[in-house]
């Protein structure tokens, strides 16, 4: 018989809590006027997910996905119209967020519910806590979408009473944003291993493009070693230190950054916009400072 | 570890990498970087690919960019990823390539959804809707995604109604996807006659790997093009070793990778451009023969088998995290949330016999182990 070491969890170490089984999650889903949820229940997990979606959840994956539970909502009078809800749970908010917003599309209707949603024909998504859900039917029946709604709203509120999307999202600048363009990449930013996550948003200048990025980093320790690293890759000879550095990297082009204590925030300047990128990243700064 | 696999993987390490002359038909961006990357043929379909593909889903536009500006011609998604945006976004990148300088593949959801009346009408919209967001006029591949039944692959209708496509022009090649009970689908693509691609799942943990390699090697022989997929499964500690293990078979064109760093695109150019394994590749291939196996099939009616109506797919997970990934914490977790009788295992012996020869009594009881194990006495993981 192996043994495995047993280790004292230290108090510091964080642990996962507050995730929710399916079990809690389908007592969350509302019982609904017309419909009754299905027994069915099934969930899937990292090694999993594929059986249900795919290739597909690859994406997923990259987002720290957990779990995913799913039933339907079988209509009372219509036995063949249902309502599917699959609820991915990810490791953490951002993590929830990060699948939400690179499936959302910049041109549906939006929708006040959990930190935000959409609908888009006969398909709901939404954010809340840290899942990511889509609600989903065959039908493009008024009626049908009302009830979507309905289950999406009272869904979010047991997930999250106070849902709200990232707060680093509202420290990337508001001018120029393209509309719904706010990203969170969780792993290998820009293509980097090294920068490992960051929130993005893209902005037009004219007919140039650019991006702003915040990475939120341990400490100012990692914030600098992570910059050491992009130095090398640039063939940048400067030492790593807080403050502004222009970087020209090879694959993404040149931008400008800056590291602030555990931040490191930056602009894009690929296609050379007329832009003041000393500006961008100062209101970036104050951003953070204010939330912090 | 059942001695024929053990046998299979050792007898696999005689194969070459197959190496073929530099292709033509690309622009001459890819030419000289495809010089030195070995090309194979994509069956009867006239096309020659690298050895080399890269999955879209999770690479960003740049390095989209940077693939095929090395080499990497092969370009692959679906209707499905990310609700439509890697078609979008390789809509943009794709613009500043000449069409020779890449091929492009994309799949529609099918699964049994071909047996309903609406499914033509379906694919047909969701094709001139993939079409509108890539920004062109025809994909070179178009593949129906999630098929793993050979009644499926044989479908008259669906065959029918993409020869109509065909003729319409919206693709140039038709194909199937899988990567469940993939030999029977390779098997029933021959039988077919009219599937000319398959991408299939295909890696040296697959406990049928051999009966994939015959599959895969009278697919080549009738013609159809064979594009490995989920190369990496468990070869995460040596991915060399993995991709060249699957590029040994000749009948596999080209293995298709998901790349999400600058760092992996250039490890696995690597390995393709030296796919003849080096010694330590070889050792670890070896090795994997001798390896306790983690990876549970999730064969259907396991569990219905067991007398005390455990849920042994999961079960199987659980220990797979806590001995293979050295997660206990992990583990634990969800061991927790299972809900699990007071003694996990009350049987004399097993009632199952696991195809993967696992010893299913004797890692339900060391899982038992772990669940009975204060949570403070278990490493948790950091995210």
């Amino acid at each position: 018989m192996k043994s495995f070491k047993l280790l004292l969890l230290a108090a510091s170490m964080p642990f996962i809590s507050n995730a929710q089984t399916p079990q809690q999650l389908v007592e969350w889903l509302p019982s609904t006027e017309g419909w009754k949820k299905s027994e069915k229940v099934e969930s899937f997990n990292p090694e999993t997910l594929y059986e249900r979606i795919n290739g597909a959840a690859d994406a997923f994956l990259a987002c720290k996905f957990q779990e995913m539970t799913t039933l339907d909502y079988i209509n009372n009078s219509d036995e063949k119209l249902y309502i599917n809800v699959s609820m991915y749970r990810h490791a953490t908010p951002a993590d929830a967020y990060c699948i939400y917003a690179g499936e959302r599309s910049p041109d549906v209707e939006f929708l006040n519910i959990g930190g935000e949603g959409y609908l888009t024909g006969s398909s709901l998504h939404f954010t809340a806590g840290s899942l990511y859900v889509k609600i989903r039917t065959h039908s493009e029946d008024a009626s049908v979408i009302d009830a979507m709604k309905s289950i999406a709203t009272q869904l979010s509120q047991k997930i999250d009473p106070n849902p709200q999307l990232p707060k680093m999202i509202g420290c990337l600048p508001k001018e120029g944003m393209v509309k719904r363009s706010d990203l969170y990449i969780a792993e290998n930013f820009m293509g980097h291993s090294f920068l490992h996550s960051a929130y993005q948003a893209s902005y037009q200048a004219g007919e140039k493009d650019y991006t702003a990025f915040i990475i939120q980093t341990a400490d100012k320790a990692e914030a600098l070693q992570m910059l050491a690293s992009y130095l090398k890759l640039a063939k940048n000879n400067k030492k790593p230190a807080e403050g502004k550095f222009t970087i020209k990297d090879p694959y993404n082009g040149e931008m400008v950054v800056k590291v602030t204590g555990s931040y490191i925030i930056g602009v894009t300047l690929e296609s050379k916009p007329s832009i003041n990128a000393d500006n961008l990243i100062k209101q970036m700064e104050s951003a953070l400072e204010a939330i912090r | 570890m059942n001695i024929s696999r053990r046998n299979f993987i050792r007898h696999s390490l005689m194969g070459g990498a197959g190496l073929a002359v530099p292709s033509v038909g690309f622009s001459s961006i890819q030419a000289q970087a495809t010089k030195k990357m070995a090309v194979r043929s994509l069956g009867n379909t006239g096309i020659k690919l690298p050895i080399l593909s890269l999955g879209a889903l999770t690479a960003t536009p740049n390095l989209v960019k940077a693939a095929l500006r090395r080499g990497v011609v092969h370009i692959d998604t679906a209707h499905i990823y990310t609700e439509g945006r890697n078609e979008v976004m390789l809509g943009k990148v794709l613009k500043e390539f000449p069409r020779d300088a890449y091929v492009i593949a994309t799949k529609i959801y099918t699964g049994n959804a071909l047996f309903n009346e609406e499914f033509p009408q379906r694919f047909e919209r969701q094709l001139k809707i993939s079409l509108e967001r890539l920004q062109l006029p025809y994909v070179d591949i178009i593949y129906l995604q999630d098929i793993t039944t050979a009644a499926q692959v044989l479908h008259q209708p669906t065959q029918q109604m993409l020869e109509r496509l065909r003729q319409q022009g919206m693709f140039k090649h038709v194909g199937v996807a899988t990567h469940a009970n993939e030999p029977e689908v390779i098997e029933a693509a021959v039988k077919s006659n009219f599937y000319e691609v398959i991408l299939a799942a295909y890696n040296i943990r697959q406990q049928y790997a051999q009966r994939m390699s015959v599959a895969i090697q009278k697919a080549h022989d009738t013609g159809i093009g064979v594009i490995a997929m989920k190369v990496m499964a468990g070869g995460q500690n040596n991915a060399g070793a993995a991709l060249k293990w699957v590029l040994q078979h000749k009948g596999i064109t080209s293995a298709l990778m998901g790349c999400s760093s600058y760092d992996q695109l250039e490890t696995d150019l690597q390995s393709a451009l030296k796919p003849k394994m080096n010694k330590a590749e070889r050792q670890y291939v070896e090795n994997i023969g001798n390896e306790e196996n983690f990876y549970c099939q999730n064969c259907p009616g396991c569990s219905e088998r067991c007398k005390m109506k455990l849920p042994i797919n999961h079960l199987m997970r659980f220990y797979m995290y806590a001995f293979g990934y050295k997660d206990p914490g992990l583990s634990k977790e969800f061991i927790d949330r299972m809900q699990l009788p007071e003694d996990v295992c009350h049987c004399p012996t097993c009632a199952i016999e696991c195809i993967s020869g696992f010893d299913l009594k004797k890692r339900i009881l060391m899982l038992d182990q772990l669940k009975k194990s204060p949570k403070e006495f278990v490493m948790f993981p950091k995210y």
